[in-house]
């Protein structure tokens, strides 16, 4: 074999690398504590919230159980990502971030490789979230295309916010800190937003905050993918809210991980 | 029977017979996994003895029961004259651990893991600030001693370790492999720390997977293998019966095979170890014997040397099977 | 008592170790804080609008407990530790009470749980909480809280004698105690929920001590739910507290 033909460029490396890595990432997270959070955990949450809130929205006119699971399913994008940013700066505690960079692989297997695994987790909680939504009272009352809408746009949700964790991720090397670091931009921007309560719900003051808080964005446009008229009015500001801070999100992300060693 | 009027009084028996660790036919399992199998040994109060064996040997299991932190399943143990069964209490009283893991809090700072074992072995605050303040300085931690353990080296969190065993000085100390994964500077300056406790008097059972340390430290040496005994000695008499002398021949690597063969048809048994050629030398003859059949090879050696076996050799001898057993017996001129 | 010097000297070690983690202090007193003032502002007007009592009445109470029972996570992990890096060990070798490891950690976490409920309790102060029963239904509030506390602690420590990874006992009590909260009446009234959970959500132990707290700040029934809690407390401690002694010793 020649250098021309090395290991390190081309798609095929790229291909072939990216997903080796993510299946080591994959197989590095399936353990019990995994299965609790993708498993029982999003149960726990769609039903206890229903138990808690169902009667109190039905007064209201609202029905909660169709409401609700496009939450869940928003604030299980955060915990994948979450649990992303703690996985690289645990990568780079333990010295395989160096190990691969000091390979001949290509620079952007690591990344493609985490993004891969991401999203693979991610689908995964849209499907375990769906399917216990849909025993509570939820429905995809839309057509097919709304369905794969729905999916594409929680993932592209998952990995906007995965870009955000890994440069946290990687500018440390404790997960743990990390993983309490990240907590809590999370539940301040899950809470204060119309994930579990509509916008008119909250102070007159916060309203705007809320309505207008990107989260709740893509909440109401995953939630109007599941509704039988999926509205692209609806989808377009989430898609924008997304690409723009998917740029910020990228380039923070790749300084950290040029600064990473 | 006139013992009393024989006795030489109390004062100097005691120093004679001052118990240190007795230990007869231990055996303990683990579910279906036998850890100790039957072991027994004594160490003799005021002495060393080290506790030789790989991984899974056997030997952190029988420190454990010694220090009552497991229940043996059969036979009896006692350590400073206290069954470790029946009289758990006391021997706890007579005894410091110093584990394979840093048992210390990595929050608190050194002094303040010092003072805390203290004040639980009843010093009082002011007391145990003392006793930290000694330690501290004996074991040249005086400078990080207000630093969170997390921050430390590992050499320095087995000094504060071994230092945190002596808050009150105890009779009878273990330490559970208490140089592994230190470096030679680090492994040195616990070496000293452990000589000076035997030479103060203290009783002491070491375990180890290190040779060297054996070596360098142990008055008597117990040999485990699979929860069983295989040797006891003192490391001379293991090294007598591994062999005695043996003179060990280094050539350039391409003439190996040829030195090796010349030598066979002299001298009979030819081992190779580390790169280098070993045959046994119950005389000093072998030596002469050895420089005559290289040259008549035409064969220059590098070095050639008389040598007592290392504990290496003894350690191989007595847990591998055959290729390096015991051979000097046989192995004549 | 020897015992009684021990634990607490132990419990000195467990308080300085709290009081010097940032980390640890930031999730046992910011946590509480921020979910107090996001679920007052997210469901103050939801719940709130459906009771006559404002919402901070219920919340405060139910955010003290969540916090008692959320702590033993921390518990459970310290403990762990200290087990399986060998501290444990050592203490196991000295001449030391076998009860003060365990009274020692629990100590120290009683004077955790007294910090967290005053602060808790002052910052829902400012935000319209108040004690209208008297200064002796304050205090009785505080030891309802400790009592309540002792549940979760020992659960802790049978869970971190029993767990493989300090992880997965974090991961064991976590999902546990959030669904607890979810199906208490910390959040909501009893009435909010579908008549067939009622019963289940009444006899879940936050709720006890919820109804409790409530009774000893804005008013209300106080003697059978502080018996209710009791009964809660001396099962846990009778079935939980001879196991985690004896998983202790093994």
């Amino acid at each position: 074999m020649t250098a021309a033909t090395g290991t390190e460029h081309g798609i095929g490396n790229l291909a072939a690398q990216g997903s080796a890595l993510a299946g080591r990432n994959l197989r590095q997270r399936a353990n019990a504590e995994m299965l609790v959070v993708f498993g029982v955990f999003p149960v726990i949450f769609v039903f206890g919230f229903l138990l808690l809130f169902g009667r109190l929205f039905a007064e209201r006119g609202l029905d909660y159980a169709q409401f609700l699971p496009p939450a869940i399913v928003a604030q299980w994008m955060f915990t994948v990502a979450n649990t992303s940013g703690a996985a690289s700066a645990a990568d780079r505690a333990s010295g395989m971030l160096t190990r691969c960079l000091s390979m001949p692989v290509n620079r952007a297997a690591v990344v493609v490789g985490r993004l891969a695994s991401d999203a693979v987790w991610a689908v995964l909680a849209v499907v375990v979230i769906s399917a216990t939504g849909y025993v509570a009272g939820f429905r995809f009352q839309g057509g097919a295309l709304a369905v794969l809408g729905f999916v594409l746009l929680a993932v592209a949700f998952a990995l906007t916010l995965t870009a955000a964790t890994t440069a946290v991720g990687l500018s440390s090397t404790d997960p743990e800190a990390v993983a309490a670091t990240l907590n809590l931009p999370y539940l301040a921007l899950i809470m204060l937003s119309t994930a579990f309560v509509p916008a008119d719900a909250f102070p007159g003051w916060l309203e705007p905050v809320i309505r207008y808080s990107p989260v709740s964005v893509v909440i109401e446009a995953l939630r109007s993918l599941a509704s039988t008229t999926p509205s692209w009015g609806k989808v377009w500001p989430a898609v924008a809210w997304l690409a723009g801070l998917l740029v910020i999100f990228s380039w923070a992300a790749a300084r950290a991980f040029r600064r990473a060693r | 029977m006139p013992a009393p009027a024989l006795a030489g009084g109390p004062g100097e028996d005691e120093a004679v017979t001052q118990p240190g660790i007795e230990v007869e036919h231990l055996r303990k399992e683990f579910g279906d996994k036998v850890a100790v199998a039957d072991i027994s040994f004594t160490v003799p109060g005021g002495t060393l003895l080290g506790l030789l064996g790989s991984n899974g040997a056997g030997k952190t299991t029988v420190i454990n029961c010694l220090t009552t932190l497991v229940e043996p399943d059969g036979g009896r143990a006692a350590v400073a004259g206290h069954d470790v069964v029946a009289q758990p209490r006391q021997v706890r009283e007579s005894i410091a651990l110093t584990g394979q893991f840093a048992a210390l809090d990595e929050v608190l700072s050194g002094r303040e893991n010092l003072v805390l074992f203290g004040r639980l072995l009843r010093l009082g605050r002011t007391g145990a600030r003392q006793r930290a303040e000694e330690l501290l300085d004996r074991f040249h931690l005086t400078e990080a001693a207000d630093k969170p353990v997390k921050s430390y080296s590992g050499g320095m969190r087995r000094r504060l370790d071994l230092a945190a065993s002596l808050v009150v000085e105890r009779p009878v100390l273990f330490l559970d492999e208490p140089t592994t994964g230190l470096d030679p500077r680090s492994r040195e300056e616990m070496w000293q720390l452990i000589r000076q406790l035997r030479d103060g008097g203290s009783t002491v059972l070491l375990t180890s997977q290190y040779l060297e340390e054996i070596d360098r430290l142990a008055d008597r040496v117990v040999v485990l293998d699979d929860g069983q005994v295989i040797a006891e000695g003192t490391t001379d008499e293991l090294k007598e019966r591994v062999g005695g002398q043996v003179c060990e021949i280094e050539v350039p690597v391409p003439e190996k095979e040829a030195a090796a063969a010349a030598l066979r048809s002299g001298l009979g048994e030819v081992a190779e170890r580390g790169g280098a050629l070993v045959v046994p030398a119950p005389r000093a003859r072998t030596l002469a014997d050895v420089v005559r059949l290289l040259e008549e090879a035409g064969i220059e050696a590098e070095n050639v040397a008389l040598r007592k076996p290392t504990m290496d050799e003894v350690f191989f001898a007595f847990t591998s099977d055959g290729t390096q057993r015991p051979n000097a017996e046989r192995s004549g001129v | 008592m020897s015992v009684g010097y021990e634990a607490s000297v132990l419990a000195g070690r467990n308080l300085r170790r709290f009081l010097r983690s940032p980390r640890l202090l930031g999730d046992a007193i910011t946590f509480p804080l921020i979910l107090l003032v996001l679920l007052l502002v997210m469901f103050g007007e939801v719940v709130g609008g459906a009771t006559d009592e404002p919402y901070i009445a219920r919340l405060a109470p139910g955010i003290v407990l969540f916090s008692v029972a959320y702590s033993c996570v921390g518990t459970a992990v310290g403990f762990h530790a200290d087990v399986h890096g060998g501290f444990q060990g050592r203490l196991r070798t000295m001449p030391i009470a076998r009860m003060s490891p365990l009274l020692g950690r629990i100590a120290g976490d009683v004077v955790k749980f007294v910090l967290v409920t005053v602060v808790t309790v002052a910052v829902g102060y400012l935000l319209g909480f108040r004690f209208e029963q008297g200064v002796a239904a304050a205090v009785g509030f505080l030891l309802v809280v400790l009592l309540f506390a002792l549940i979760f602690l020992w659960l802790a420590l049978v869970v971190a004698l029993t767990a493989r990874s300090a992880e997965a006992a974090a991961s064991a009590l976590n999902a546990p105690v959030t669904l607890l909260l979810l199906v208490s009446t910390c959040l909501v009234p009893l009435s909010a929920f579908p008549g067939w959970a009622q019963p289940v959500i009444r006899a879940n132990p936050l709720s006890c001590a919820h109804a409790a707290l409530v009774g000893l700040s804005s008013g209300g029934p106080v003697l059978v739910p502080v018996l209710q809690t009791l009964a809660w407390v001396l099962g846990a401690t009778l079935l939980l507290g001879p196991l985690a002694l004896r998983l202790s010793r093994r």
